[in-house]
């Protein structure tokens, strides 16, 4: 385990707009990593919403292994302050940007942003990259990733607008497919769905987001 | 084979850095919205009502020719109950 907030290695889940993914892939961060025998813990910053520590309740019912340790946080502070603690801290940021999000995006190695790939949730996306660029987080830390995809022209697309937004993209993308939904709806990450190759798929995307971290 | 790559569907230019909110500088915990408050009517006891605050529920017992008598009143002269009630408490106060 990290014996210093100084080595934890913090992973931020943020955006400005709600349903783009940001559970869905620090979920199936923490599976990753807890089947890898780290310590890992989900902060999930959204309170009103819940939506891991929720998920976190289906996957103790159904006694899916590994098990993940969620928790639920009022502020980025108190959450970072867990961060020693662990040898992964994700943060599940709240589906609206504010100052805890630039208090987390300080302290994160690496922020990840999902989008979907319509213009309606791209724009506000990048919108909030250029805000956290000009707070002075470097741009080697943040990273989008594209979820919900329909199609690959979509993604082309998307991540051709991204690039042009000056960001990196993580390599592959998270396809709309209703098996990630049956899979988190039982406590199960999206690297455990009943399907091989949308595991894999869900675990390159994962994988990219580790090389991410420097 | 010919190149067609410029008929690729984009999505249009991504806005500039300039092109930013404030969302940083938004407080932590949103604030809860504004609900405007309406003026409470004065309490008065249990029955006092609280809904609106314009009007506040008024009920006494009386007899039955007093009943009689006062709701004939305000058929022949086309009045409310309360437009009587208000009526016999200006006279009252005047006669007072």
């Amino acid at each position: 385990m990290a014996s210093d907030s100084e080595t934890a290695t913090v992973i931020a889940f943020v955006s400005q707009k709600g349903g783009v993914g940001k559970s869905t892939l620090a979920r199936g961060l923490a599976r990753e990593a807890a089947k890898s025998g780290l310590a890992v813990k989900i902060a999930d910053l959204d309170t009103q919403q819940g939506t891991s520590v929720e998920w976190h309740r289906r996957r103790l019912n159904e006694g899916v292994e590994p098990v993940v340790s969620v928790e639920g946080y009022k502020t980025a502070d108190q959450a970072l302050s867990q961060a020693a603690r662990y040898d992964l801290l994700i943060i599940d940021a709240p589906a609206r940007a504010s100052e805890g999000t630039q208090k987390i995006a300080e302290r994160a190695q690496l922020v990840v942003q999902p989008t979907n790939p319509a213009l309606d949730d791209l724009g506000p996306a990048v919108r909030l990259f250029h805000e956290l660029t000009k707070a002075g987080i470097p741009k080697s830390r943040l990273v989008f990733a594209l979820n919900h995809v329909l199609t690959e022209t979509e993604e082309v697309a998307a991540r051709e607008y991204l690039r042009e937004a000056g960001y990196a993209v993580l390599q592959g993308y998270i396809p709309s497919k209703t098996s990630y939904r049956d899979a988190q709806n039982h406590g199960r990450a999206i690297t455990e769905t009943r399907y091989g190759a949308l595991n894999e798929k869900a675990d390159s995307l994962i994988q990219a987001l580790i090389n991410m971290v420097g | 084979m010919a190149d067609l790559s410029k008929f690729k569907k984009r999505l249009g230019a991504p806005p500039p850095i300039e092109d930013t909110g404030a969302n940083l500088k938004a407080p932590e915990i949103a604030p809860s919205p504004v609900v405007p408050t309406v003026a409470q009517p004065k309490e008065r006891d249990g029955r006092s009502a609280r809904r609106t605050g314009r009007t506040v529920q008024f009920a006494t017992r009386v007899s039955e020719e007093f009943d009689d008598r006062f709701r004939a009143v305000c058929k022949r002269d086309s009045l409310l109950m309360v437009e009587l009630l208000e009526k016999a408490l200006d006279a009252y106060e005047r006669g007072r």
